[in-house]
C-alpha cells in the first residue's frame, strides 16, 4: 500500500507513456499499446485518489499556484505568438533589393495571380537538388495569390504519382485548376504564368480543320491519320474540330484558326470565299499542301504573295538515307529568325516536299512575309515529276532552282480597320505533320510553334527571365595575399592585442 | 529605464574586461576570415573559367559576387555564430549565481524585465560588435570591385536577427542554471535542434510546413539574396519574445521559489 501510494503515480504515468509509444511504434491500438496505457491510467488515477489529500494540500500551496499560473501564462503567451505569425505570414510585404530584381515577379506575373479567381495547384517534378531553385521561384507566385498552391516531388520518392502525371523527364510541372490540367517542360516566369491563363480562363481557342476534299482525317489513328498534331493541341488547352466548309454559311466565329491538311481535290469558289473572309475578319490560316497532282493551292496564295513551286525538291546529300527516306524527302536544319523558327535547333523532314517562297512588292503595304526552312545546298527543285523518276538517278536541270529551298513560310496579312493582322502559314508538305511523321525528329515541335503562332493568343504574356547583373571583382595575386593577411591574421590578432591591453590595464590597477 | 542601463553598462564592462569576449570575437572573426578567403579564391576562379567560356562561346555570362561569394559567406557565418554565440551568453546570469550577486539583484528595486533586458542587450551588443567587425569582408569586395550593396546590407540584417534570437535563447539557457559550460552546451542544443528542425520539413503537408517555417535557416535565407520580407521579421521577434518572457518567468520562478 505504502509502496502505492509514493511510486503509484509515476509508474502509471509511465506505462501509459509506454502505451503511447507502443502505438505509435505499431501504428495501431492493439494489445501490446492498449494495455499498458489502460494499465497505466487506472495507476495513475489510484494513486492520485490515494494522495488525494496530499494533493489537495499541494493545490493549496503558493508555490504551486505561482508554478501554475506560470505555466498558464507561458501557453497564451505562445498562443498569442502563432496567431500573430499565422496571420502575419500572409499579410506581409515583400522587398526583392537585388540589382537585376532577379527574385522578383513581373507586373504581368503579379497581375494574373493578384486577379486569381479559382484555385490553381502546380506540382513540380524534379530531383531534390532542383527543390531551393524551384521553392525560390514557386514561394514567391504563392506570396501572391492565396489561390495558388505548389508541391514539390521528386518521381523517385514518389513513383506513383509521377505515374499518375505521365512524366516523362525530369523538370516537368504540372498546372492544374478544375477540370484543365497544362503542363510545361521546364520552368520560366512566361511558361508557368502563361500556363495558369489557359488553365483558368474561361473561353478556349479553336482550331478548325477542315474536311471533304482528301485532307488528313483528324481523329483518327492510322498513320495518315492527325491523331498526335489532335493530342498535342489538346495538350495546350485548345479546341480542334473538322469543319465542312462548303455546308457552312462562314467561318465560325469561335475559329481562330483553319487548318488545311493535304487537300487532294480543289476547293469550291464558295469555300475559297469564305477562307478570304475569314483572314479579312482577323482569321488566321495553316496550309499543309503538297506537290502535283495534290493541291498547292498557287493561285489562291498568290493573292497573298506566296510563291509555291511547281516542283518536288529533291536532296543529293544523301542525309536522308540515313533516315531510311530516299532522295524526295530532303531533310532541313535551315531555319530563320521568324518566330515560328527562332531558336529551332532540331531538323526536321518532309517526305514529298514543294517549294514554298514569299515575294512581297513594295506597294503592298502591311504585309510582312518571311520564309521559315530551307533544305540543304546540295538539293533542288525537280520539275519533271513522272512516277517513274523518283526511283532513278536524277540529275538537276539548268533551269531548275537550286539548294537551300525554302519549304515553309509565313505572311502577315493587314487587316482592314483592323489593329492585328491576319497570319498564314504555308508548309511545301502535309505528311510531316500526320501520325507517320509527326514524332520524327522536331516534326511535331514545328507544327504546333507554328499553330501557337498562328493562334496570336493575345491573353498570353512575354516574360524575359532575369539573370543577376555581372558583378565582378578585380584582384590580382599580391593583393589577394594581402587580403589573406589582413583578414585571417591582422584582425584577429588586433582583438587579441586589445583584450590583452584591457586586461593588463585592468591588472594594473 | 535607467535600471536597464545600469545593468547593461554592468555586463557590457564586464564582458569587455574579461579575455573570454576577445577570444571569442577573435575566433569568430579568424574562422569567418578564412571563409571568406576561401570564397574569394573559389570566385576569383570561377571569374576566369566564366572569361575563358566567353572567349570560346562569344557569349559573356554575367558572374555576380553576391549570389557567388556574399551569400554563401553569410550562411557560413551564421553557422559559426552558431557556436560562438552561446559562448557569450553563457556568462549572463550563470555569473551572477555562481558569484552571490544573484541574490542582490533580486532583492533590488530592479525588476524582472530590466534585468532580463538590461542582459539581452548587453549580449547583443557584444554579437553586434562582432558582426559589425565581419563588415571588413564587404568593404575589402567593395574595394576591389562593386557588389550589390542593398542585398549585402540585407544579408548583414538576417545574420544580426538570427544572432538576436541565438543571444536570446542564451540568455534563457543561462538563466536555468549556474554552471557556464551546461549554459553554453544548452543553448547550443536548443539552436540545433532549431536548425535541424528545417531538415525533417522536406515534403509537403501541414507538418513540413510547420517544421520548416520554425527553422531558423529558412527566415535567414531571404536575407542571404538580397529579399527583404515582413514575415521573417515577425518570425524572429516573436522567437525573441518567446525565449526573453520565458527567461522573465524562470527569474521570477526563482524569487517565489524563495
Amino acid at each position: 500500500m505504502d509502496v502505492l501510494k509514493r511510486y503509484g503515480f509515476w509508474v502509471g504515468i509511465a506505462l501509459a507513456f509506454i502505451g503511447l509509444v507502443v502505438q505509435w511504434i505499431l501504428g495501431v491500438w492493439s494489445a501490446p499499446a492498449l494495455i499498458p496505457l489502460i494499465l497505466g491510467a487506472v495507476l495513475t488515477i489510484t494513486g492520485v485518489a490515494v494522495n488525494w489529500t496530499h494533493v489537495r494540500e499541494l493545490f493549496k500551496r503558493q508555490t504551486t499556484q505561482y508554478g501554475l499560473s506560470s505555466i498558464a501564462g507561458v501557453l497564451i503567451v505562445i498562443v498569442l505568438l502563432v496567431v500573430v505569425n499565422l496571420i502575419l505570414s500572409d499579410i506581409n510585404w515583400r522587398k526583392d533589393t537585388t540589382a537585376a530584381g532577379q527574385y522578383s515577379l513581373a507586373e504581368q506575373t503579379t497581375k494574373v495571380l493578384r486577379n486569381l479567381e479559382e484555385p490553381v495547384t502546380v506540382k513540380a517534378f524534379d530531383v531534390e537538388t532542383s527543390r531551393q531553385f524551384l521553392e525560390d521561384r514557386l514561394e514567391a507566385y504563392a506570396d501572391y495569390s492565396n489561390n495558388f498552391e505548389w508541391e514539390f516531388i521528386d518521381p523517385d520518392k514518389q513513383p506513383e504519382v509521377a505515374q499518375q502525371y505521365e512524366i516523362r523527364s525530369l523538370g516537368t510541372i504540372v498546372i492544374e485548376s478544375g477540370a484543365k490540367i497544362e503542363r510545361i517542360d521546364e520552368y520560366t516566369e512566361e511558361n508557368l504564368t502563361n500556363a495558369i491563363i489557359k488553365v483558368t480562363r474561361e473561353e478556349t481557342k479553336q482550331i478548325y480543320f477542315t474536311t471533304g476534299h482528301g485532307e488528313h482525317p483528324l481523329n483518327e489513328r492510322a498513320e495518315s491519320g492527325m491523331q498526335n498534331a489532335l493530342n498535342a493541341i489538346k495538350q495546350q488547352n485548345y479546341l480542334a474540330n473538322e469543319i465542312f466548309l462548303a455546308e457552312q454559311d462562314s467561318v465560325p466565329a469561335d475559329a481562330s484558326v483553319v487548318v488545311i491538311a493535304g487537300a487532294e481535290t480543289e476547293f469550291l469558289e464558295k469555300e475559297l470565299t469564305l477562307l478570304r473572309d475569314f483572314l479579312l475578319d482577323g482569321g488566321n490560316l495553316m496550309f499543309l499542301v503538297d506537290p502535283e497532282p495534290k493541291q498547292g493551292f498557287t493561285d489562291f496564295l498568290q493573292d497573298y504573295y506566296f510563291d509555291i513551286g511547281d516542283n518536288i525538291v529533291v536532296d543529293r546529300s544523301g542525309l536522308g538515307q540515313l533516315f531510311g527516306m530516299g532522295p524526295a524527302a530532303p531533310l532541313v536544319n535551315t531555319y530563320t529568325d521568324h518566330p515560328v523558327v527562332d531558336g529551332f535547333s532540331v531538323m526536321t523532314f518532309f517526305p514529298l516536299v514543294r517549294s514554298i517562297e514569299v515575294n512581297v512588292p513594295d506597294e503592298a503595304s502591311g504585309y510582312n512575309g518571311q520564309i521559315l526552312a530551307s533544305t540543304s545546298q546540295n538539293s533542288w527543285g525537280e520539275t519533271d515529276i513522272s512516277p517513274g523518276q523518283q526511283q532513278q538517278e536524277v540529275g538537276q536541270d539548268p533551269d531548275e532552282m537550286s539548294g537551300p529551298i525554302p519549304v515553309a513560310a509565313a505572311m502577315e496579312v493587314p487587316v482592314p480597320g483592323g489593329t492585328q493582322n491576319s497570319r498564314i502559314l504555308v508548309f511545301g508538305d502535309s505528311d510531316f505533320a500526320t501520325n507517320r511523321y509527326y514524332n520524327a525528329q522536331g516534326n511535331g515541335n514545328l507544327f504546333m510553334n507554328g499553330v501557337n503562332w498562328l493562334l496570336q493568343d493575345e491573353d498570353l504574356i512575354s516574360v524575359q527571365p532575369k539573370s543577376p547583373e555581372d558583378r565582378q571583382i578585380q584582384l590580382n595575386q599580391s593583393q589577394v595575399r594581402l587580403v589573406l593577411i589582413l583578414v585571417i591574421i591582422l584582425l584577429p590578432v588586433a582583438i587579441l592585442i586589445t583584450g590583452g591591453v584591457v586586461y593588463w590595464k585592468r591588472n594594473k590597477s | 529605464m535607467r535600471n536597464t542601463w545600469v545593468i547593461f553598462k554592468r555586463d557590457l564592462k564586464s564582458y569587455f574586461t574579461s579575455p573570454i569576449a576577445y577570444v571569442v570575437i577573435a575566433l569568430f572573426i579568424g574562422i569567418a576570415g578564412i571563409f571568406f578567403y576561401a570564397l574569394l579564391t573559389r570566385f576569383l576562379n570561377i571569374q576566369m573559367q566564366a572569361m575563358f567560356q566567353a572567349q570560346q562561346m562569344g557569349q559573356q555570362i554575367p558572374i555576380n559576387v553576391n549570389q557567388y561569394l556574399i551569400r554563401p559567406l553569410i550562411s557560413n557565418m551564421s553557422i559559426i555564430a552558431l557556436f560562438m554565440v552561446p559562448m557569450i551568453t553563457m556568462r549572463s546570469f550563470s555569473e551572477d549565481k555562481r558569484s552571490g550577486t544573484m541574490e542582490l539583484l533580486l532583492t533590488s528595486p530592479l525588476s524582472n524585465t530590466q534585468l532580463v533586458m538590461g542582459k539581452f542587450l548587453a549580449a547583443l551588443t557584444l554579437f553586434t560588435t562582432m558582426i559589425g567587425l565581419a563588415f571588413i569582408y564587404p568593404v575589402v569586395l567593395m574595394l576591389s570591385g562593386n557588389p550589390e550593396v542593398m542585398p549585402t546590407i540585407m544579408g548583414y540584417i538576417g545574420l544580426f536577427f538570427l544572432g538576436a534570437a541565438t543571444v536570446s535563447v542564451g540568455v534563457l539557457i543561462s538563466s536555468l542554471t549556474e554552471n557556464q559550460i551546461i549554459a553554453a552546451v544548452g543553448t547550443f542544443a536548443v539552436m540545433m535542434i532549431f536548425w535541424m528542425i528545417g531538415w525533417v520539413g522536406s515534403g509537403s503537408g501541414l507538418f513540413s510546413d510547420v517544421a520548416s517555417y520554425l527553422s531558423l535557416i529558412e527566415h535567414i535565407d531571404d536575407f542571404t539574396k538580397g529579399v527583404f520580407d515582413t514575415k521573417h521579421l515577425v518570425y524572429y521577434a516573436s522567437f525573441m519574445f518567446l525565449a526573453l518572457f520565458l527567461t522573465y518567468q524562470s527569474i521570477e520562478s526563482t524569487k517565489w521559489r524563495g
